[in-house]
């Protein structure tokens, strides 16, 4: 569902850690979620994409500590990462050795500059 | 039946073989003539002075009591009395005052009102009869009436009676304008003859002859349907232009309840007054329309209505109930409602203005906004601000158009479901640093369409900004697909609808992969704020309803891009625009 990025302030204090990278593998996918059909010209229909296990390559911790890679969960939501996606991730607290992705649109949710800034404050 | 008079028999049999059978202003002159020529002065003559311009009613009356015989007495009561004939007002005056048994209403003494058309006869080749000799004769077709923005008295001049009072108009000389946009088989005819004084006769209606084979128009903008609030929905004609053809049947079913009314459309082509079927606001009202010969079962809708909250009996306090997602288990709210006194509108709607709240409904702000950029009077005039007769609390009209293209108001309050730690938590703007002071129109639009359409939950699931450029403009929409429409075709149609100012929208696929890292999001609409070609580039430009959130950087974050062709058509999947 296209809904607005959530305010930053909001979500920065579930965030345990916050990097920049880039995704490097996918390792894992969930199933395909039942889909609600467009009629023509539909939009924001709210249909999520499957959760996905991923191994981040970290360019620069921002919050916390992090290895040089880092394995995060994108959770079933509004947006899809690939290899190579890349951005400001912000982690939550790691269950079952995997971290979530924070944020509607993970790395897409917010750019570096506004994750800095929001620091900043 | 039986006349004597040589000269009155031949009118009498003329009446007697029409079908109307009827006597009219014209047709008393003529028996008034018949009277008239045994005073000395033939038939033609007596006619002439009786249609002299100028003369009473009395001095007519005189001109053919000077030449009333016993026989025509007798004949003349012999029609009163044993013809079967109908008679018009003036008509029976004046046979009623020939014979004794009436005074004579003489209007104030003033002249023979203007005789109606009589003898006419109507098929697709033309329209013949007769009139006072030099009257013109107006016309306007009911039954295409109601699909025109037509009065009934806006009649078109169709011809004019020749020196006998004859006319004869074949199809093409009466053809040609929205009061006689055609002369179908079937279709209702009102005529009436207007001297060059101006004065007017009595209205005529009658049918085309011929196959009948178009059904009775409904024009479901002209009503209006309105919960009353004691289980009925009340039908109202709202405009003084014709709903339908003089004389339909109309079926009325609501399809919640099974009820069903029948009603005969009136002679102005309106529904009869104070009309009510069970149900109340919410229910789907199906419409089929019958001219007694096409659709005759009543089988084929015409339309489908909803019966919507009016602003004269909804309180402006019921505020729409809050998306599923903010509801607590007991029905209550999570977000309290808090009342904004901020103005309305601050230098006017601007696109800028727009940030789509918690809620899935991009559409709707995609949609107001590009309202906003490129016609900001429609919203200016769509949403004004009074305070309420009862409570004198601050509220606001706001005006919807349905898919048909029909009018409805709906009248909000200034409280909106609002955050403890911040605005509120739908339709937002992004000048909210002062709730006190928050410019008002977006959050206030879109709660009157929550309201309109039933709750924040009907409108935040996904939906169509075509719709909503259609309810804020009543106006239809084109679409335009990425994937047939070539890259130039897009890029003029946006130029030139952006020129005209003509709001558009543009919507992402829902093929998520394609969007990440991209600054665009998936299964979301875009206002269309315009085209540019620069350095021989053409890009579309566009707003993210966000308020935020855009392809590129160019250091703002206010939702405001531009993308190349190549990348737009990529990216999106299509385009809707605002019909001229």
């Amino acid at each position: 569902m296209a809904l607005p990025p959530e305010p930053i302030d909001t979500v920065l204090v579930d965030a345990k850690v916050v990097v920049v990278g880039f995704v490097d593998a996918i390792l894992e996918t969930g199933p395909e979620l039942p889909q609600r059909q467009a009629k023509k010209g539909e939009r924001d229909l709210g249909n999520k994409a499957p959760w996905q296990r991923v191994r981040l390559t970290v360019e620069r911790t921002l919050r916390g500590e992090a290895g040089k890679t880092v394995e995060a969960f994108k959770p079933e939501g509004a947006y899809i990462v690939a290899t190579g996606t890349r951005g400001a991730f912000l982690l939550g607290a790691p269950e079952g050795g995997s971290a979530p992705i924070l944020g509607r649109y993970g790395p897409d949710t917010w750019r570096e500059d506004v994750v800095v800034a929001a620091f900043a404050r | 039946m039986r006349i004597q008079d040589k000269q009155l028999r031949p009118i009498a049999d003329r009446v007697a073989q029409s079908t109307s059978k009827r006597i009219d202003d014209a047709l008393v002159v003529q028996i008034l003539a018949a009277v008239a020529d045994n005073s000395g002065v033939s038939f033609d003559k007596a006619l002439t002075q009786l249609n002299k311009p100028g003369i009473t009613r009395a001095e007519q009356l005189a001109i053919a009591q000077a030449g009333l015989s016993k026989t025509e007495r007798k004949d003349i009561e012999t029609l009163l009395d044993l013809s079967g004939f109908t008679f018009s007002q003036g008509a029976k005056n004046f046979l009623e005052a020939l014979v004794g048994r009436a005074q004579l209403e003489t209007g104030g003494g003033g002249p023979l009102p203007p005789p109606s058309p009589s003898g006419v006869t109507a098929d697709v080749r033309g329209i013949t009869g007769k009139l006072e000799p030099g009257m013109v004769i107006e016309a306007i077709n009911l039954s295409s009436a109601p699909e025109q923005r037509l009065h009934l008295a806006d009649t078109k001049e169709i011809g004019r009676a020749d020196a006998q009072g004859r006319f004869v108009l074949d199809a093409n000389s009466v053809i040609g304008t929205d009061a006689m946009k055609r002369l179908a088989a079937g279709d209702v005819i009102r005529l009436r003859g207007r001297r060059a004084d101006g004065t007017t006769g009595d209205w005529i209606e009658l049918k085309v002859g011929g196959r009948d084979t178009t059904n009775a128009q409904f024009n479901a903008v002209r009503l209006t349907l309105t919960d009353d609030g004691l289980g009925k929905v009340a039908l109202t004609h709202n405009t003084g232009r014709p709903m339908t053809e003089p004389g339909a049947k109309l079926r009325f079913t609501n399809l919640r309840t099974g009820d069903q009314l029948d009603v005969t459309a009136t002679k102005d082509g309106s529904l009869p007054a104070n009309l009510k079927i069970p149900g109340k606001a919410g229910d789907q009202i199906a419409v089929a329309v019958s001219d007694g010969t096409n659709n005759a079962d009543l089988k084929t809708l015409a339309t489908t209505m909803s019966v919507l909250g009016n602003a004269n009996n909804v309180d402006p306090a019921d505020d729409p109930v809050p998306h599923k997602d903010e509801v607590r288990a007991d029905g209550t709210s999570m977000y309290p409602l808090r009342r904004y006194t901020g103005p309305l509108f601050v230098n006017g709607p601007q696109s800028s203005d727009v940030r789509q709240g918690a809620i899935g409904n991009c559409y709707f702000p995609a949609a107001a906004a590009a309202v906003a950029h490129l016609a900001p009077k429609v919203l200016e005039d769509a949403i004004t601000e009074r305070r309420d007769a009862q409570t004198g609390e601050r509220v606001f009209d706001v005006k919807f158009y349905s898919p048909s293209g029909r009018m409805e108001l709906v009248t909000v309050d200034a409280d909106l479901y609002t955050r403890s730690w911040g605005g509120p938590v739908y339709g937002n703007t992004p000048n909210n640093n002062d709730l006190d002071k928050m410019e008002l129109w977006y959050p206030i639009l879109e709660k009157a369409y929550a309201k309109w359409k039933g709750s924040y939950d009907r409108i935040g699931n996904g939906g169509s900004p075509a719709a909503v450029l259609t309810a804020l403009t009543g106006k239809s929409t084109r679409y335009f697909d990425t994937s047939y429409n070539s890259a130039d075709e897009i890029f003029k149609a946006v130029k030139d609808a952006a020129d005209k100012k003509l709001p558009m929208t543009a919507g992402t696929h829902d093929d998520k992969a394609r969007y990440t890292n991209s600054g665009v999001y998936a299964d979301h609409a875009y206002s269309v704020c315009g085209a540019e070609e620069v350095g021989g580039k053409k890009f579309i430009l566009l707003r993210n309803p966000w308020g935020e959130s855009e392809a590129g950087n160019d250091g703002k974050n206010d939702g405001y891009f531009k993308l190349e062709m190549a990348q737009f058509l990529k990216l999106f999947d299509d385009v809707s625009m605002v019909r001229a």
